[in-house]
């Protein structure tokens, strides 16, 4: 009897976890639908996604986010697919080099958009090295990197923390097909390209491919580097949320709840996908049917 | 082609592996590499292939030297142990790999995959996944993937060795048989001294990184050099005659019933054969026969008997090689 329950019990933790979550989910959900009943709000409604899917404020900061998080993504998977695959041929896959390369996946959001400020912005480490070496003449002439409304500091910060992360997440694997089905290809004529372009790199497309979605749901819902390093417009999602939610005005709420069902609708998607990927992916590699 | 090895060391880190290796194989021969696991037959194909960088020593291909020439221009491919097919290509595009990669035209990579699937009698399973073939198929693929790379030397790194012995000995059959329509020269590793037995012209018994003998099945089965070669193919007696030891397989010995100084201790019937522990004033020694013989012979424990050496000359260990 005892042993029958013992799965049960373990998933206790799990299970009260996901009520939580799932508390908290249903209630958002609830609020953007303009459903609160102690401001009044009792008629539920999709007013709210309209709005949010009409006002040009509200449009811009959708596609602000999307536009952050496409390139953060992107350019992320590109920079660590490559650095990943210079690592393996390498031989570096393992040792002192990992751990420098794992560093900045440990150092937080908030400390990297300081790092941001420090060494980018106008008056920052680079514009001061521009300025001694006679580069520029006063310090508006160094371009906006942060606080532009392009996001380009933003997206700079999510790639010295998400290249190493893509790095972690692809080198195990991209290091056992090169390897085994490399050394395969090599034996057979290939070259180091080919063997990447034709075994290494389509083998490892579901992972990589996960592992953008990763950052790009990331990307889309984090609220810390937009937010320091953003400019005061367009405004992020998860930031015009945060305002919406402190609102003065307390009926702006299911704006902010909105705006997070919106985020939750793209990030349901991405983790269908990631789910059809990762499966995908280890049925090639083990072979099953 | 051939090859020749001189001095060959490998070593990973502090260990050595291979320890001045010297091998000659000739154009169109088929050599095996027998050995036990971690003798280091399989770091000498992947020196030979290229895939390993030797630390001193040479390989010459055709006379030519091999050290520092990448693997892909080397014209020696291997069949590994694990056999490596591409899980995301079909058998057919497996086998077209090594085409695509010298840029051969299509129409003509087709017809080549068509006809070395029948050379491995797998006609008609150029779209069949991996995945969906079983232990034998998949072998064959491999196969025919290595002659699509047009190999002037063939090495097979124990290709069979996941088999049941059916399809054990029908791979071996198919891989002489396309080591002659090819014309290839080939080395096989192979820890099965039947396989080797059969199917080589020369050997190699490897021990410890070094080749202990490399001689034809028949020399290596009947002229061993050291005790650990004789005993590698088989169980042996090492009788004592006056001085010397004479060393003799328990097949070449014979019972005589009419015999009185020797007294049969023990019987162990297997079927087709038999084994018999005989006791002798020399000894105990080992006899086998057939189950037919031994029935024929109606011996029994404790029957007292005599013994024939049938051959023993080239069992003799060569004078000065070996102390016993």
């Amino acid at each position: 009897m005892q042993r029958k329950l013992t799965p049960y019990i373990l998933l206790v933790p799990q299970i009260v976890l996901t009520i939580f979550f799932l508390i908290g989910l249903i209630t958002g959900i609830t609020q953007s639908l303009g459903v609160i009943p102690a401001f009044g709000l009792r008629e539920p409604t999709l007013f709210y996604y309209k709005e949010i899917l009409t006002k040009p404020d509200m449009v811009n900061s959708v596609l602000y986010s999307l536009r952050i998080a496409l390139f953060s993504a992107l350019f992320s998977t590109a920079a660590g697919v490559l650095l990943c695959a210079l690592l393996v041929n390498g031989c570096r896959t393992k040792g002192k080099m990992m751990r420098i390369v794992q560093l900045p996946i440990i150092v937080p959001h908030v400390v990297v958009a300081l790092f941001a400020i420090n060494i980018c912005s106008q008056n920052g480490l680079l514009a001061r090295l521009a300025y001694a070496f006679g580069l520029i003449g006063e310090q508006q002439q160094f371009p906006a990197l942060i606080y532009d409304a392009g996001g380009f500091g933003i997206i700079l910060a999510y790639l010295w923390k998400e290249i190493p992360f893509i790095i972690y997440f692809v080198i195990a694997l991209m290091a056992n097909i090169d390897g085994k089905l490399g050394e395969a290809a090599v034996n057979l004529g290939a070259g180091k390209v080919q063997t990447f372009l034709r075994v290494t790199l389509p083998l490892c497309a579901s992972t990589i491919s996960s592992g953008f979605l990763i950052i790009f749901v990331f990307a889309l819902g984090a609220y810390e580097l937009p937010f320091i390093l953003g400019a005061t417009t367009p405004k992020a999602l998860p930031v015009q949320a945060y305002i919406q939610y402190t609102h003065p005005d307390l009926r702006n709420r299911p704006y902010a709840m909105a705006l997070n069902g919106l985020i939750i609708v793209i990030s349901l998607v991405c983790a269908g996908l990631y789910f059809i990927l990762m499966t995908r992916s280890q049925k090639k590699l083990a072979g099953k049917k | 082609m051939s090859l020749r090895i001189e001095n060959l060391n490998v070593a990973f880190g502090e260990t050595k592996v291979l320890h001045d290796l010297c091998l000659d194989i000739a154009d169109g021969e088929f050599i095996s590499l027998l050995g036990a696991s971690g003798c280091g037959k399989s770091t000498l194909l992947k020196s030979i292939a290229g895939l390993l960088e030797a630390g001193t020593g040479k390989v010459l291909i055709d006379g030519k030297e091999m050290n520092g020439i990448q693997p892909q221009k080397r014209g020696t491919v291997i069949v590994f142990q694990d056999l490596r097919l591409f899980p995301h290509m079909t058998a057919g595009k497996n086998i077209a790999f090594p085409m695509r990669i010298r840029g051969v035209q299509k129409e003509r990579q087709k017809e080549t995959v068509s006809r070395l699937l029948g050379q491995v009698q797998l006609t008609g399973y150029e779209d069949r996944k991996i995945r969906e073939m079983s232990g034998g198929q998949m072998q064959r693929v491999a196969l025919a993937r290595a002659l699509a790379a047009d190999p002037r030397l063939l090495l097979l790194d124990e290709p069979f060795s996941g088999l049941d012995e059916r399809l054990r000995a029908e791979m071996g059959e198919l891989v002489r048989k396309l080591h002659r329509e090819n014309r290839l020269t080939t080395v096989l590793v192979t820890h099965d001294k039947q396989e080797a037995l059969k199917f080589s012209d020369r050997i190699a018994l490897m021990s410890g990184g070094r080749i202990l003998q490399y001689d034809t099945p028949r020399n290596i089965f009947r002229h061993p050099i050291n005790r650990e070669v004789a005993e590698y193919f088989g169980r042996m007696n090492y009788i004592r005659d006056g001085g010397k030891e004479i060393w003799v397989r328990p097949f070449d010995l014979r019972i005589i019933p009419s015999g009185e100084d020797c007294r049969v201790k023990d019987i162990v019937f297997m079927g087709e054969t038999a084994e018999v522990t005989v006791d002798t004033p020399g000894g105990e020694v080992l006899c086998m026969m057939t189950g037919s013989d031994l029935e024929a012979l109606g011996i029994a424990p404790g029957d007292p008997v005599g013994i024939e050496i049938g051959r023993k000359t080239g069992m003799a260990p060569a004078e000065g090689r070996e102390k016993m």
